[in-house]
């Protein structure tokens, strides 16, 4: 038998190592950040769209000034002065930062309430009307790319449909021979619906600019703080904060799973009004907010095929996908596919050829395809591909594990 | 209005609109944040305390509720005698790891031990089920009791060390 | 999630209490543990202008068998119920539920009263004070009325607690002979409300004929649900496998759940017929204990 441990005295192999970190947590003493206080903190909340696909015609902020602690309502109009409305997304791109006309899916931040409390906050967000003309909602990637759908990024120019981008890995030829002259075939279709991470920590900021030093200090929850300067930059770097004069601290976090990856409205919108108020502003935002209109993993629709012998022999595969990415492509890396879907699509079984082809397209809904837990399109991969195994084995009456 | 709410041994009188939630009392007028808010709707467990030695969601709970109240939070666990045995438990059966949920689930389980100071693992399985953990720790959370209930109890301590399969 | 603001009382006796309702009119609510309430106020589903804390008035939170009757005080706590001495010893069926419902430290602070007077047919006491044929004791300026189970639930959120009144105590006919009860729900995940839930209460002579039944049913009709027809099949008969699938089979035609994330009406109306099956026989094994 192999001892696989090392003696006490020694340690390292087979023994636990005690965590560093737990002081501080079993004691109450992290520091998460809805627990950084600054001194002269505003605080922000969100008017929220009830619509997955409208125009505002009008936003009145009239009655939320009224109330006593409200400091500013802002909307897409206010932004669009500085041409902060818009920010790129990991996948290059665009986001609305608050919609100047359009809102593109249900929970879309309107506009940005300021308050000296949270409660304030939240009454001033009540009292914000907002006049919508609703319209048709897409939230099928199939009808999205029917000739007929209305164009939903119509803010492109030039664009005339809702395909994002298509990608294609394999040998397509040698499959489709494989396929026409194979013993068996089987296809299933099959959806992998999204997903929500939800962290138990929800997502958030305090967002604290200085003047005197144009310096901005970013207190967020967050798992790419690098990343996220970066975008910050490309956002507001013509308004002077460029890389260096960014410093985004990423404390205690309650949880990321990937969805804590991506830049959020909330962020651009708390230093927006940080670089105006030179006063720090802390948003977090509630489980409701981040239920619905944080990204979202998955949503792949997949045709996948297998061809092989009478014997149960596997010869080739083949998987159609159709990704939902929500408004706007903001997945986390561009070489998902090649790496997850292919690699773990093929890595299993001994295939003489294989070739499989993916489109994105846009619709009402939030972002999606964002990572969760080893997402990278392994899981869905893993899925589809032992699915047609056992549906294969089922037809040629062999057990899947042969 | 003032409501006087006892937390962790001392008094404290402190103005609150009726609506104001108790947990936002403890982390902001308090500045304790110990006690933290998951899901704001009194399923997740994170903004567990003790309210009269029971376990309570304070995020489902208006501080005028606990006026007069003794409230124990995360912050009240140890002494200057040490950690208390679930602390103890949690650290050395890595019963944790973003950490978040963890003064929750720490309070509900000394609320559990003292109802039921040797609990099967079910029944702390059950015990618990008002808590979430989204890092999915269970296991060593059901460990880490079982480790607080038998150092409470001063009976033989359960290995910490990891097991092979 | 904040509330809208309002205005908080704590009264220190029922008199009182019901002379705030009528003071504050429609909108006034009374809070008694608030495990419902106030997330539905944090969501903004609900904004009393008025909260009224029971909290505070004595006499409202006992269990205790008097007159023939199991009494519970409208503030019972849930947790009360659970621990309660003649409630483990006797009335199982508040054991079995109590443990499904939300979860500890809910149980910790919400009421039986409350359960019952926030009027859904989601929640579990409903079905378990139908199956018990339970009567629910309800004051006002005009004192005190009792109003059976089967008249208490008008529909969604509403009950037979007017504007201007109080539940202040539920009773239900006391254990007796050769007495079982048993409740289930099954659930998606610990503390969710019900997909399905039955609620069985029976009571047998010395030769196992059956004298009293109840069936109530969770969440699988607008208003909680007394299953008759299945009750009328087993009293006066020997509870024989047959009689027992029969009587299942009748409460899953009977009630009418509607579709949603917990399932669909056939998944549902299949949960109450093997429960109903299930917690009859569990109930029966009780009574002959």
């Amino acid at each position: 038998m192999i001892q696989c441990k090392t003696s006490k005295a020694i340690g390292g192999m087979g023994h636990s190592k005690k965590r560093k970190e737990d002081a501080r947590f079993i004691q109450g003493k992290g520091t998460y950040v809805d627990d950084v206080k600054l001194p002269g903190m505003l605080h922000m909340d969100i008017v929220r769209s009830p619509y997955a696909y409208a125009k505002i015609k009008n936003i009145d902020a009239s009655k939320a000034l009224e109330i006593p602690g409200v400091i500013a309502v802002v909307t897409g109009k206010d932004l669009e002065k500085y041409n902060l409305h818009w920010m790129p997304t990991l996948m290059s791109d665009t986001q609305m930062v608050l919609p100047t006309d359009t809102v593109m899916y249900q929970s879309q931040e309107v506009a940005a309430v300021i308050a000296t409390d949270r409660y304030i906050a939240r009454d001033g967000k009540e009292a914000v009307r907002v006049d919508y003309e609703p319209m048709t909602p897409i939230i099928d990637p199939f009808e999205s790319l029917a000739p007929e759908a209305p164009v939903l990024r119509d803010d492109k120019e030039g664009k005339t449909d809702n395909h994002i981008w298509h990608w294609e890995v394999g040998d397509k030829e040698k499959t489709d021979a494989i396929f026409d002259n194979a013993e068996v075939t089987i296809s299933q279709q099959m959806h992998i619906p999204r997903i929500h991470v939800a962290s138990i920590e929800t997502c958030g900021c305090v967002a604290s600019y200085n003047k005197v030093e144009n310096h901005l200090t970013m207190y967020m929850t967050t798992q790419a703080p690098h990343a996220i300067r970066t975008v910050i930059a490309l956002v507001a770097g013509h308004v002077g904060l460029t890389e260096e004069k960014i410093r985004v601290i990423s404390p205690d976090i309650g949880g990321g799973f990937g969805g804590k990856v991506p830049v959020y409205p909330g962020y651009v919108i708390a230093i927006a009004v940080s670089f105006l108020t030179g006063a720090p502003i802390k948003w977090i935002e509630d489980r409701s907010e981040n239920l619905q209109a944080d990204s979202f993993a998955r949503d792949y629709h997949i045709t996948a095929e297998m061809a092989g012998t009478k014997e149960g022999k596997i010869l080739a595969t083949r998987f159609k996908v159709l990704a939902d990415h929500g408004y706007t492509d903001a997945s986390a890396n561009p070489s998902k596919f090649p790496t997850g879907l292919f690699s773990i699509g093929t890595g299993s079984y001994d295939y003489g050829a294989a070739y499989m082809e993916a489109d994105a397209v846009y619709t009402n809904k939030p972002p999606g395809g964002v990572a969760y837990r080893c997402s990278f399109r392994v899981t869905e991969a893993v899925h589809a591909i032992e699915r047609i195994n056992d549906k294969f084995a089922k037809k040629v009456g062999k057990d899947p594990a042969q | 209005m003032e409501i006087t709410l006892t937390v962790n041994g001392t008094e404290h009188t402190v103005q609150v609109e009726p609506r104001t939630l108790l947990v936002h009392v403890i982390r902001e007028t308090l500045s304790m944040t110990g006690t933290h808010i998951g899901c704001d709707t009194s399923s997740c467990g994170a903004c567990t305390i003790l309210v009269n030695g029971r376990s309570a969601k304070s995020c489902t709970l208006l501080a005028v509720q606990a006026n007069g109240a003794e409230i124990i939070t995360v912050e009240g666990l140890a002494t200057t005698e040490g950690l208390h045995p679930i602390q103890e438990g949690f650290h050395l059966n890595h019963a944790l790891h973003c950490g978040f949920c963890t003064p929750g689930v720490m309070l509900r389980a000394v609320e559990l031990l003292e109802k039921n100071p040797n609990p099967t693992e079910e029944e702390i399985r059950w015990g618990i089920s008002g808590n979430l953990c989204r890092c999915t720790g269970y296991n060593n959370i059901v460990k880490a009791i079982q480790w607080a209930s038998a150092k409470m109890q001063n009976k033989e301590l359960p290995s910490t060390e990891p097991e092979f399969v | 999630m904040i509330a809208e603001n309002f205005v908080y009382s704590a009264p220190t006796s029922l008199s009182e209490a019901i002379s705030l309702l009528h003071e504050y009119g429609d909108d006034a609510k009374i809070l008694a543990g608030g495990h419902s309430l106030i997330p539905m106020m944090k969501l903004r589903f609900a904004a009393p202008t008025h909260l009224i804390d029971l909290k505070d008035i004595p006499g409202l939170s006992y269990v205790r068998e008097e007159d023939g009757y199991l009494k519970i005080g409208a503030m019972t706590r849930e947790v009360e119920m659970e621990d309660a001495a003649v409630v483990r010893e006797k009335y199982h069926i508040f054991g079995d539920a109590t443990k499904l419902i939300a979860d500890p430290q809910v149980r910790n602070f919400g009421t039986i009263g409350g359960n019952l007077a926030h009027g859904d047919a989601a929640n579990d006491h409903p079905a378990v004070m139908i199956a018990l044929g339970a009567e629910v004791e309800i004051a006002s300026q005009d004192g005190k009325r009792i109003v059976p189970i089967d008249d208490f639930f008008y529909g969604f959120y509403t009950t037979a607690v007017q504007h201007g009144e109080v539940l202040t105590e539920i009773r239900l006919p006391a254990a007796n002979g050769r007495y079982g009860t048993a409740y289930h729900k099954a659930e998606r995940k610990a503390g969710d409300y019900a997909t399905a839930g039955v609620a069985v209460m029976v009571q047998l002579d010395e030769q196992g004929q059956c004298l009293r039944a109840g069936i109530g049913l969770t969440n699988v009709n607008p208003l909680p649900m007394r299953a008759s027809r299945s009750e009328a099949v087993l009293v006066g008969s020997q509870l024989t496998a047959e009689v027992i699938e029969q009587a299942a089979q009748m409460a899953s035609e009977d009630c009418n759940p509607s579709a949603d994330l917990r399932g669909d009406e056939d998944y549902k109306r299949h949960l109450v017929k093997v429960i109903t099956k299930r917690m009859l026989h569990q109930a029966i094994s009780r009574a002959k204990k």
